[in-house]
């Protein structure tokens, strides 16, 4: 995975992770102001229903015991208004001390329920800032990771590529010069070879070799595969591969020892009558890629069947004889390339 | 390859014609295939070539028999009990595509020695590679240009 998609899907996760906090404590807020308002509404009309009852009462109390003093004669009927009066008064005391306590508990419930909603919503909010701080600097420090990873990757893919290679009993250095072209959206490879001929090969042959050899290596290895971007925004979406053969004098990535007549042919040690198949594959060694043939003394060999130039001379490149094209196009743009 | 195999090889002149000499070089699935040279001190040689064939089973592709010098095939006899028998092998990493030599090497009655070798060190070995190019050379011959280690 590209390093900056991570720290770009990082930075977007954190600002949705805010946008989504906010949008809970909003609601959190919301919530509990409605449920504060609604225990203050319903306390302040059960209060008032309260009031509303007991004056009633308290009026039917007083008509009621009035109109029995009407039937009282009028020495006892000062009394019983006395007595009226008195109990009359009572029962508005009692009512105004209960509705006060009624209306007192609706304000102090009323006013906890708020310190609530007030305390929680602050306790949310920060719990937002926090988490939105070290998310952004998991971010951050993620960015900084990409950069140095970057820069590392990037030093890995020299123009100049060289690279130790192994497989069972064998081992050889693999090495070219790899180029990005970002207007064209093309890798160029170009691989020097010093031929070093002996004393048999006489200039013509030699000549001939080349002929036969530059062209084959070269249609055998360009432009059979694009390399994909999978993943990262890089600039280009697709790279074509050109391969370019040069044979010269000094400055080589490989030397050959071209033998005249015909033998056995490894990497280093070219016949001048070996086909042009036979040099494309020897090429293969030197852009990194193992033999694919059986072989008795490397019973763990990875044995293709797959028409592959690597286990037959009559085969062709696969896809899997790009990784190293690939890998050094994925370090130096810190993107991720794949041959398909 | 053979039974008994020794790093040292009691090999006695005056029975030189009784040694026999063997070099298997590559292997049959390898793209060059596998070409096998038998040599006794009596002068005999006979070659063949092994090669995967179409349907992917080893076939011999080539085979043919002969005889060199007298005096050559003791010299290569006696060339041969010099050889670094006691080699090990690999003595370095091989270069992709490289041969592997298979040397063997007594009497018919007696017993064996034998040995791998990167064909690269033998060509450089200053005790085999006389050898691997006086073979090379009497294959060149019997075969016309046919055959080679």
């Amino acid at each position: 995975m590209a390093c900056r998609d991570t720290v770009g899907r990082a930075r977007r996760r954190c600002v949705d992770w805010e946008r989504q906090q906010r949008r809970r404590c909003e609601r959190w807020r919301t919530e509990w102001t409605l449920r504060c308002d609604d225990w203050q509404r319903q306390w302040a009309q059960r209060c008032d229903a309260w009031h509303t009852e007991w004056e009633r009462r308290c009026d039917r109390w007083e008509e009621e015991r009035r109109r029995e003093c009407d039937d009282w004669i009028v020495i006892f009927r000062w009394l019983c208004i006395a007595w009226v009066w008195v109990t009359t008064l009572v029962c508005r005391v009692w009512t105004w001390v209960s509705t006060t306590v009624c209306d007192v508990w609706t304000w102090v419930s009323s006013w906890v329920c708020r310190a609530w909603v007030w305390v929680t919503s602050l306790v949310c909010d920060l719990w937002v800032v926090v988490t939105l701080f070290v998310c952004r600097a998991w971010v951050l420090v993620l960015d900084w990771w990409c950069t140095i990873w970057c820069t590392f990757r990037r030093l890995l893919a020299a123009n100049e590529f060289s690279e130790s290679r192994s497989e069972c009993i064998y081992g050889w250095t693999s090495a070219y010069r790899a180029d990005v072209d970002l207007k064209r959206c093309t890798l160029r490879i170009s691989l020097r070879i010093r031929l070093v001929p002996d004393a048999g090969v006489s200039a013509t042959d030699l000549a001939n070799a080349r002929a036969t050899w530059e062209p084959a290596i070269e249609a055998a290895w360009a432009g059979q595969f694009p390399l994909i971007r999978t993943d990262g925004t890089c600039s280009c979406e697709r790279y074509r591969v050109e391969v370019d053969i040069q044979f010269v004098a000094s400055g080589e990535h490989h030397t050959v020892r071209v033998r005249p007549g015909s033998g056995r042919a490894n990497m280093t040690n070219w016949y001048v009558t070996d086909s042009g198949a036979t040099a494309a594959h020897e090429a293969g060694h030197m852009f990194g890629n193992a033999d694919e043939y059986s072989y008795s003394n490397c019973p763990a060999r990875t044995v293709t069947s797959d028409g592959s130039l690597m286990q037959t001379l009559s085969g062709n490149v696969k896809t899997r004889h790009y990784e190293s094209f690939q890998r050094w196009a994925s370090n130096r743009t810190c993107c991720t390339y794949e041959a398909r | 390859m053979s039974s008994g195999n020794q790093s040292v090889v009691p090999f006695e002149r005056e029975r030189a014609r009784e040694y026999q000499l063997t070099a298997d070089v590559g292997e049959p699935q390898s793209f060059h295939g596998q070409t096998r040279v038998r040599i006794d001190g009596a002068g005999r040689l006979s070659a063949e070539h092994l090669a995967l064939g179409p349907s992917g089973k080893e076939v011999t592709s080539g085979e043919l028999g002969g005889t060199v010098a007298e005096e050559l095939a003791l010299d290569l006899m006696e060339r041969a009990a010099a050889f670094p028998w006691d080699q090990s092998f690999p003595r370095r990493p091989g270069i992709p595509d490289e041969a592997i030599v298979y040397w063997g090497f007594g009497a018919a009655d007696g017993p064996r020695a034998t040995m791998r070798a990167w064909l690269g060190d033998v060509e450089e070995d200053p005790r085999m590679a006389p050898v691997l190019e006086t073979l090379r050379r009497e294959l060149a011959t019997l075969s016309k240009g046919r055959l080679f280690l």
